[in-house]
């Protein structure tokens, strides 16, 4: 941990990627002290969100240094906290996927603002970030092939460039349409509103600083129609994008995000792979399996934390044994400083990532 | 055990653990007077005092009950019982909570449903659980749907029969929207669209 709190040179790019167990966030160092935030995750059940520490950690002020805030999709493990990276990166362009610029969604948004409950599902985080829309906070909305930031670092000259590459027309399209579904009926029940299955429109994101390319596959899945997921993006993108040297893998490394084209025609040969796990629930993500699906295809891989979920503390001996009896899993949301560092110049595109672990990260 | 009873307010229950168990040990004054009578009876058993049907001893039992006769009563009546036993207060039921959690029902399977907790205790920790449905009461089977909120307490229950281990998962009966709220939403909705797209 010494060299943890010493932030990238200048001329470096930093990819510093948070996966806890439970949440995902991505800061990108896209050189001269400009960052991008790719999503937001706790790293304690209190505290600031996972960026906003980590910078403050780097001694880098944030409200100046970021430049780009990117919320990927309506799902709690990436959004936790992004209301208050949004409002604490004032000079950041925020941008969201654009399955919520519909007016379904804000509906069902503004509604619930009416009727808040208490526990986080993630429809609080966007109706935050609404308001900090309303006191004229400009918003920008990815879409497949979209042009979110470009110009050129200052230090070196190097060109760089950052694109959305979904989600996809019908992708936003059919998101649209649950929404409008999700819009309850007068007299029925105020149920908490709970994130439908939205992951065809989570927002994958290309970036590109000279030479290194990096795609980030947030949580986008593998879908049987060519119109959305990953399908979408490798048969229809115009970009000719390719040569990713690194990859979030996306969803958690699931099989259902797995897309042969994806590794062929987007990334180098054996890249340099980085896993956030899913231990929520009876499932948690990636799998024996999907581990070594990854390691076949990468040169090396990162996982973040430990499969490992957080043990559970109970206040007695009865109540342990009644969880036990009642239940058939019980997972405490893990929380931890799960992190990945991969740094390398912006000059020397062909050297090796140098890749630092922190907390329960490790090289799988 | 498992328990499952209707509650139309939790509101009290979201106050804070410490809260929550603060009203649930309210009715503790009653139970302290009810254990020095019930060592005071022990004790007197063991020396073989109840067996005798004495006036005398008999009055220094007396015990008022809630509008039944006590025992002083049964002692001074014409026919002397054989044996007079002290009528306890009646007992409230009273849980005693270890631990809290507020839910919200995640999904919903065959045989459990998922949901996401939030201890009440402190770090007030969140878990997600698949909870058995068999744990529910009939009345509340059918409040199980996603976005459903519940209470889950633990602890022990005393009833005038004994303490027991108690699990008690309760639902709430939220209100219904009303469509001037759906009304208030679609304008507010709206108007921040228009600002949206023109911004």
């Amino acid at each position: 941990m010494d060299n943890y709190r010493s932030g990238p040179r200048s001329d470096e790019i930093e990819i510093s990627v948070f996966g806890p167990g439970y949440g995902e966030c991505i800061l990108f160092h896209l050189g001269s002290n400009n960052w991008a935030i790719i999503d937001s995750c706790m790293l304690s059940d209190r505290g600031d969100p996972a960026p906003i520490a980590y910078l403050r950690d780097l001694g880098i002020d944030y409200t100046k240094a970021v430049s780009l805030v990117i919320v990927t999709h309506w799902h709690d493990d990436h959004i936790r906290g992004i209301a208050t990276v949004i409002d604490r990166c004032q000079k950041a362009e925020v941008v969201l996927s654009a399955a919520l610029e519909s007016r379904d969604f804000l509906r069902l948004a503004k509604l619930h603002e009416l009727n808040p409950l208490p526990l986080p599902f993630g429809l609080e985080e966007f109706i935050r970030i609404l308001r900090i829309s309303e006191s004229g906070r400009k918003f920008k909305f990815a879409i497949a092939d979209r042009l979110l930031l470009s110009g050129s670092d200052p230090g070196t000259d190097v060109p760089l460039s950052v694109f959305s590459l979904s989600p996809s027309d019908a992708a936003t399209m059919r998101a649209k349409k649950l929404f409008l579904e999700l819009f309850p009926q007068a007299n029925q029940r105020k149920d908490a509103l709970l994130a439908p299955s939205t992951n065809e429109t989570a927002v994958v994101v290309w970036v590109g600083i000279g030479d290194t390319h990096v795609l980030l596959g947030a949580d986008l899945e593998e879908i049987a129609d060519p119109d959305r997921g990953w399908r979408a993006i490798v048969s229809k993108s115009t970009l000719g994008l390719s040569n990713a040297s690194v990859l979030k893998v996306p969803h958690h490394g699931s099989r259902s995000s797995h897309n042969a084209q994806v590794w062929n025609r987007l990334l180098i040969p054996e890249p340099t792979s980085v896993v956030t796990p899913f231990t929520r629930g009876a499932n948690p993500l990636p799998t024996p399996d999907d581990v070594e699906r990854i390691k076949g295809l990468s040169g090396k891989v990162y996982i973040t934390s430990m499969p490992q979920s957080r043990k559970a503390v109970f206040q007695s001996r009865v109540v342990a044994e009644f969880v036990k009896s009642a239940t058939r899993s019980f997972q405490p949301l893990k929380r931890g400083r799960g992190h990945v560092r991969l740094r390398r110049s912006i000059l020397a595109p062909n050297r090796d990532w140098n890749v630092e672990l922190f907390g329960g990260a490790y090289q799988a | 055990m498992r328990t499952a009873a209707a509650q139309n307010d939790h509101a009290s229950l979201r106050s804070s653990a410490c809260d929550h168990e603060d009203r649930i040990l309210s009715g503790w004054g009653s139970r302290a007077f009810d254990e020095s009578l019930l060592s005071s009876f022990e004790r007197d058993v063991q020396n073989g005092e109840y067996l005798s049907p004495t006036a005398q001893k008999c009055e220094t039992l007396a015990v008022e009950s809630e509008g039944r006769g006590t025992a002083g009563e049964a002692a001074f009546s014409n026919e002397e019982p054989l044996l007079v036993m002290p009528v306890m207060p009646a007992r409230r039921e009273i849980l005693v909570a270890h631990q809290c959690w507020e839910g919200i029902v995640a999904s919903v399977q065959k045989d459990v449903f998922s949901a996401k907790l939030f201890d009440f205790n402190p770090p007030h920790s969140e878990s997600m659980a698949e909870i058995y449905l068999a744990e529910i009461d009939d009345e509340d089977r059918t409040l199980v749907t996603p976005g459903a909120v519940f209470y889950w307490t633990i602890g022990y229950q005393d009833r005038p029969s004994g303490r027991q281990r108690a699990s008690i998962i309760r639902f709430r009966r939220l209100p219904v929207w009303k469509a001037s709220d759906l009304e208030l939403a679609c304008k507010k909705a709206d108007a921040l669209l228009a600002r949206l797209e023109n911004g």
